[in-house]
């Protein structure tokens, strides 16, 4: 039995199967480094993660940086508890076969050990050794270079490479966060446009707050950032390019335009357009400059997101009477109704896997955040509550970005992350109010590491 | 028209205002204007102007008043604001009493020069796109009715609000209520 390639099924004969051999079979046989997201994980693996060895001395303050920033994203994730470091006997070395009896008793299901050293021409380098303890063998061993600047990506793509290896996922750590930063009384909210690593370093502003900004989304490349500004007499959507902090106004048209999102391709944008009391979703050329409306209803729709390859838009609309789902295809013919569920629908997005949409759903006084297939089958509910809204997929379309408000006069909203399995539901912490939150795309992986030669 | 000195109503009412803005309510000039416009001059005690009846200007009089006095006159005795059912931008009767005296305001002579910005809002129980939306067709609704009813469409521009500019704070029917608004709102002239 190969069991670093077993996989645990939610077949109930399976499952049974499995029970009497864990009961009967000696521990050393069993594979535990492998989970499959889609089913949730119901306990996080022990992870033992011993300080990380620094090649010379004036780099060990980073490498325990760098240890704590991918332990903290593994727990994060949900997928690993790291076990104290006061209860370790002993280290572990990349290259160095650990003695697995030092860390049974430990009840570690993993064992990862780190290096940081410098390559040529003052570059970084961590490799990072995964081991499964019980399987006793040695699970993945992966090294990277960054420049110093870019240092905690190195953490970041080492957590990427212990998540893929036991999802089978591309890993979520190598990204940023853009949400609104709110503050200031209730009736007169501050707001101005914020950009943070996912796990919260670095957070910098990039508008002032003179003017309400709302509803960022990046590019398909992460150097550019759609959002809707208050800045001249009709509230437009405008650019905001990262690396110059330049923004320029999208197009100039006579009425309010909102609701913007980027094509898959990054050359058109989505938006709506408002006109005496009614907003249809238009298609604006970035290279052209072309405006072109998708729908044309009596009605608000606004919400629009691209399908992944380019090919459909999902929108919201309440032309029905209520807002609800729709799918339409690029060229704007093909309007499909997707909601029939009791309530009202919103803020559709697309997963980047193509195979969910995630929602904002209205029912009985309550918020849900929910997801549905494409095709509006399968509707699941992921949290529900006063008030929760606007989600954004992960990279890798697990997981999903959302805001929640507290009520009343002195409440307002903080940022949210659920699975999509409904599993592991936390706050993102921010040091302001928050909302808005859009995932960046993945960042390209790091150049690899040469191997480390014996 | 003659000039209606009537200091009195005129301190009462100022008088209202500032014991509003002092208590620093949740709601701000909102409920010193609800609905039908004399209530709250009424409110103020004293002697009242009756609804629709404005401190306009006479004949040789210099436009002496700021634009921020007439914006407190429209407030105070014609009522700046409608308000809508939770996802409707339909006026009410209430409404278009309340619309029917703002067009006489502004057809008012002396008053002619004068623009509105109407801003239109929605309350915080809906999503935050959307809310643009309802939030344009409530501004429309008012600008509708006052385009309708033979105000120069030049004098009259829409904003939409969205959700984010409540006026009322608590998280319940009493407050969105006073949200779900559409207010005009008087701009200098040339703005």
């Amino acid at each position: 039995m190969n069991t670093l390639t077993k996989r645990i099924t939610r077949s109930c004969g399976v499952v049974l199967a499995l029970a009497l051999a864990l009961a009967l079979a000696p521990r050393e046989a069993q594979a535990r480094l492998v989970v499959r997201i889609t089913d949730g994980v119901a306990q996080p693996l022990a992870l033992a993660a011993p300080a990380f060895e620094a090649a010379t001395p004036d780099l060990a303050g980073l490498a325990t940086t760098l240890r704590q920033v991918m332990l903290a994203n593994l727990t994060r994730a949900g997928l690993f508890r790291a076990l104290d470091p006061a209860s370790f006997l002993v280290g572990a070395k990349v290259g160095e076969t650990p003695r697995f009896a030092d860390w049974r008793p430990l009840g570690a299901d993993g064992l990862v050990a780190g290096r940081l050293s410098r390559g040529e021409g003052g570059v970084l380098r961590l490799d990072i050794a995964l081991w499964d303890v019980f399987a006793s063998r040695q699970a993945l061993t992966q090294g990277w270079l960054a420049s110093p600047e870019e240092s905690r990506r190195l953490a970041h793509s080492g957590a990427n490479a212990v998540y893929t290896r036991l999802t089978g996922e591309a890993g979520p750590f190598d990204a940023q966060i853009a949400f609104v930063a709110e503050s200031g009384p209730k009736k007169n909210r501050i707001k101005r446009l914020a950009i943070m690593d996912q796990d919260g370093y670095g957070l910098r502003h990039l508008t002032d707050g003179d003017h309400l900004v709302v509803t960022p989304r990046f590019d398909p490349t992460g150097a550019r950032i759609l959002y809707m500004s208050f800045e001249s007499r009709t509230p437009q959507v405008y650019l905001y390019d990262l690396a110059t902090g330049r923004r320029a106004r999208l197009g100039s048209f006579p009425g309010m335009t909102y609701a913007p999102r980027f094509s898959p391709d990054g050359r058109d944008v989505v938006m709506s357009l408002e006109s005496q009391g009614e907003s249809n979703i238009y298609r604006y050329s970035l290279t052209s400059r072309d405006i072109q409306p998708l729908t044309e209803a009596s009605a608000i729709d606004t919400g629009a997101s691209y399908a992944p390859d380019g090919r459909r838009i999902t929108f919201e609309s309440d032309r029905d009477g209520r807002q609800q789902l729709y799918i339409i295809n690029t060229d704007g013919s093909g309007i499909q109704r997707i909601s029939y569920g009791d309530g009202v629908y919103a803020t559709p997005v697309w997963s980047p896997r193509g195979d969910y949409i995630a929602f904002t759903k209205l029912r009985h006084g309550r918020f849900l955040i929910g997801v549905m297939r494409p095709d509006g089958s399968g509707e699941r509910i992921l949290t529900a509550g006063f008030h929760n809204e606007g989600p954004s997929w992960s990279p890798n379309g697990r997981s999903l970005l959302f805001f929640r408000e507290t009520p009343g006069k002195y409440g307002g909203p903080h940022l949210w992350s659920v699975d999509i399995t409904g599993h592991n539901e936390r706050p993102v912490i921010t040091p302001t109010f928050a909302s808005d939150p859009t995932w960046s795309p993945a960042k390209s992986v790091l150049q690899a590491a040469p191997p480390i030669q014996k | 028209m003659t000039i209606r000195t009537n200091t009195t109503a005129l301190l009462g009412a100022l008088l209202f205002l500032g014991v509003a803005c002092a208590a620093g309510g949740d709601v701000a000039g909102g409920a010193a204007s609800s609905g039908a416009g004399g209530s709250a001059a009424a409110a103020a005690g004293g002697e009242t102007m009756a609804k629709g009846e404005t401190m306009a200007k006479g004949e040789g009089e210099a436009m002496s008043m700021s634009v921020e006095q007439l914006g407190e006159d429209l407030i105070i005795n014609v009522g700046d604001r409608v308000f809508f059912e939770t996802n409707k931008a339909a006026l009410t009767d209430a409404s278009t009493e309340t619309l029917t005296g703002q067009v006489a305001w502004l057809q008012a002579e002396g008053h002619e020069d004068l623009s509105v910005v109407v801003e239109g809002h929605a309350d915080e129980r809906g999503t935050r796109e959307y809310n643009f939306g309802l939030g344009a067709r409530r501004a429309n609704a008012m600008r509708d009715f006052l385009v309708e009813a033979g105000i120069d469409p030049y004098r009259v521009r829409i904003i939409s609000y969205g959700k984010e500019r409540p006026v009322a704070l608590c998280s319940r029917e009493a407050c969105w209520r006073l949200n779900r608004r559409s207010v005009a709102v008087l701009a200098a002239p040339g703005s």
